[in-house]
């Protein structure tokens, strides 16, 4: 590859891909609860999407791309670390004060939010995720995830019952049926 | 339409709007609550998810914690001390992605060959940066890259291990030499006076040949 093919290469790459650091990182952050973690999955994403940037045929498509990526990194990062226990009263008061502006919220009610979101099963929180924070619809998720778009639905909907219920604004409706059976 | 239909899928989006699940929302006062719910929800999940972007080098925040004042200064050293060394670690990191990431955008180059790049081209090239080779070696490409915006030499090194990156950052040091391993590439990177040499190649053994040959090869002029 000469110099000039190389440095071209480059400048396509930090074009299309540099703007989506700051969601992968967010979305790695929710997935793996762990900001150091989050910080290496990202940076082995960035370097696994340099090296196949030519599979990319499609530049609108490089933030689903990216966070494809992200998905097998931090699933990879995940079996090599298993054995790191997240501390969810640590991880929330670590991210409050991270949180780029605090000021204008309440900081309790913030950190409530925040730790009932990362005590929802990863199954539930993903897909959440990337609809509230990303902008996914069900179909676009259901193509990330490799499941069927009924499936995304349900877990959607599993979630924000889940939360409902831990901020108590109303009772956990999911649960009837899951109990029923319903998948 | 039933309120367990309508539930459900506003628990899946509570954005969704149609005709139908206006008029079910208009005769039912329980769905009217769990629409609100699940909006307000969605507000307060919209508002938590966004944290603040990665920082670079940015030393971890600790929950504050009452502490007597000797545990206090020691918990500051440690805290100190752990803050520097993940910091350190992540510039590092950073670094050496930054050397993979322009080793394997050339790998075409990282082949074994007996063609070697001419000493008086080498010396050329490298005048262009103002240094020079203390010794000869076994060059097969001799290049003139950007890494962090500035230009340093990158060259192709043949040892009997096989191939080697050999990227040279002038200004920049480390206490110690660091091996790593990213993308399948082994890599180590050696402070050397005041430059850093970094060796990225196949194996390990082929990197650590290529830094016993290019200890102390560079000689900056200015």
């Amino acid at each position: 590859m000469d110099g000039e093919h190389q440095l071209f290469r480059q400048r396509r790459f930090e074009t299309l891909c540099e703007p989506c650091r700051v969601e992968v990182f967010r979305f790695a952050l929710w997935l793996a609860r762990s900001r150091p973690v989050a910080e290496e999955v990202v940076q082995e994403t960035f370097l696994r999407a340099w090296r196949s940037f030519e599979g990319l045929k499609d530049p609108s498509t490089v933030r689903s791309w990216l966070i494809t990526i992200a998905r097998r990194e931090h699933a990879r990062l995940f079996e090599r670390k298993r054995h790191l226990t997240v501390n969810i009263d640590e991880l929330t008061a670590m991210e409050s004060a991270a949180l780029a502006d605090e000021q204008e919220r309440d900081p309790h009610e913030l950190s409530d939010v925040r730790r009932a979101i990362l005590e929802l099963e990863e199954e539930h929180r993903e897909p959440l995720v990337l609809q509230v924070l990303m902008g996914y619809s069900t179909q676009e998720i259901a193509q990330m995830l490799g499941i069927n778009e009924g499936a995304v639905s349900t877990r959607l909907y599993r979630a924000r019952n889940r939360l409902r219920a831990r901020l108590g604004l109303g009772p956990d409706e999911s649960r009837q049926e899951e109990d029923d059976g319903v998948r | 339409m039933e309120c367990a239909e309508f539930r459900r899928i506003i628990g899946t989006d509570p954005k969704r709007s149609s005709p139908d699940l206006e008029a079910h929302r208009e005769s039912c006062v329980g769905c009217t609550k769990y629409l609100a719910d699940m909006r307000r929800l969605d507000e307060l999940v919209a508002g938590a998810l966004q944290v603040a972007g990665p920082k670079q080098g940015a030393a971890l925040t600790r929950p504050r914690r009452a502490l007597r004042w000797y545990g206090l200064a020691a918990g500051l050293l440690v805290a100190i001390t752990a803050g520097a060394s993940i910091w350190f670690a992540r510039e590092r990191d950073a670094l050496y992605a930054e050397f993979v990431m322009h080793a394997d955008g050339e790998r075409k180059v990282m082949v074994v060959t007996d063609k070697r790049v001419p000493p008086e081209k080498v010396v050329s090239r490298l005048e262009h940066l103002h240094t020079r080779l203390t010794r000869e070696l076994p060059l097969s490409t001799v290049r003139i890259c950007k890494i962090r915006g500035v230009e340093i030499p990158h060259l192709i090194m043949q040892t009997p291990g096989g191939a080697v990156h050999v990227m040279v950052l002038p200004g920049e040091r480390m206490l110690t030499s660091h091996s790593f391993e990213k993308l399948g590439y082994q890599g180590e990177v050696m402070s050397d006076h005041d430059h850093l040499i970094a060796i990225v190649g196949a194996t390990r053994a082929a990197v650590k040949q290529g830094a016993a040959l290019t200890a102390g090869a560079f000689d900056w002029q200015n």
